[in-house]
């Protein structure tokens, strides 16, 4: 089946995205987004330890060849902060990409949409591909796509919760709205949830905590990839209305008298 | 002589005359993996070997580490 996600131009080979945090350890990460299928990866972007260089690196497990690897601003509450950092993850040189994250508050971790803006056109003006991270609000999915930005990320429900897809209905007049690809990003909690998102349409999904902080982390990747994998063919395939009446699957012809 | 500098918001002393790309052999760090920033200005790797560091001089080390949504 010819159905490849193109972002910026570039094929991506899985509709199921994943992060790198809050593994038990590397070699736990590693066996979970192989498990997962994921093509991209997210990283986030900190100091090097100086003091201690005897700890393994994540690129130790996970070979930067073999995955895109999305790196995201997670961590920055202002616009400068966030141009800073995804300058010095594009300086690192394994990826022209950047999830733009510009955080609002610690508590909701919800996004700050002006400042995330502000940030977005700065970083296509400077020709990074540009993943922002926003709310499920279709009318700044709209100002972002016009800003320049390659894909659009709402969240489903606050980072970590765990909530699903809280409101479908802004997903899908996001879906719309735009004409570049909608990633779910944050909110998923299991494997149904994934699968109501890509039934919606959206294009891929990134998650991490879902999986990361699941009982067992390698078996939920596969439960993700096989709901993301189910949700997109559905939604392919056309699902039927929805009706309050019964609508009988057997022939009526030929009943015994 | 050493000069001070600052690197990760730690002090640190470094010989005077030491290029960016000694400093990172030094602390044992594989310069593919990392961005440096220099007082505030992103060195392109193809000139680590021409950065001098001079006293006072600010550096920022980063990598990438796990890290998601």
């Amino acid at each position: 089946m010819n159905d490849i996600l193109k972002i910026a131009g570039r094929e991506i080979r899985s509709r199921l995205w994943v992060g790198t945090g809050k593994y038990k350890d590397f070699a736990e990460t590693k066996k979970a987004i192989e498990a997962s299928g994921a093509h991209v990866v997210t990283v986030a972007v900190r100091r090097v330890n100086i003091t201690d260089r005897s700890k393994e690196g994540l690129f130790d497990y996970i070979d930067p060849e073999k995955y895109i690897i999305l790196p995201n601003t997670a961590g920055c509450y202002t616009a400068k902060d966030a141009i800073r950092t995804a300058g010095l993850a594009r300086a690192a040189g394994v990826s022209d990409m950047v999830k733009l994250e510009v955080i609002g508050d610690e508590k909701t971790l919800m996004p700050d949409n002006e400042a995330l803006l502000e940030a977005a056109k700065v970083l296509v003006k400077e020709g990074f591909i540009v993943l922002p991270y926003t709310n499920d609000d279709p009318i700044m999915a709209k100002k972002l796509q016009d800003a320049g930005c390659h894909a659009i990320m709402p969240l489903a429900a606050p980072i970590g919760s765990g909530l699903g897809i809280r409101n479908p209905y802004n997903i899908r007049i996001i879906l719309e709205s735009v004409s570049v690809p909608v990633i779910v990003d944050a909110g998923v909690g299991t494997a149904s949830d994934a699968a109501i998102a890509m039934e919606l349409g959206c294009h891929a999904i990134l998650m991490n905590t879902a999986i990361a902080c699941a009982k067992d982390p390698v078996k939920m990747a596969y439960a993700m990839k096989m709901a993301v994998d189910a949700g997109r063919l559905a939604y392919l395939a056309g699902r039927i209305p929805k009706k309050l009446y019964a609508s009988a699957s057997s022939p009526l012809e030929g009943m015994i008298e | 002589m050493n000069i001070s500098i600052m690197i990760n918001g730690k002090p640190d002393n470094v010989p005077e005359g030491t290029s960016l790309l000694t400093l990172l052999d030094n602390l044992d760090i594989d310069p593919g993996r990392v961005a440096v920033e220099h007082n505030m200005e992103i060195v392109n790797k193809n000139d680590f070997n021409d950065t001098v560091l001079k006293e006072n001089d600010t550096l920022e080390i980063i990598t990438f580490v796990g890290g998601g949504v």
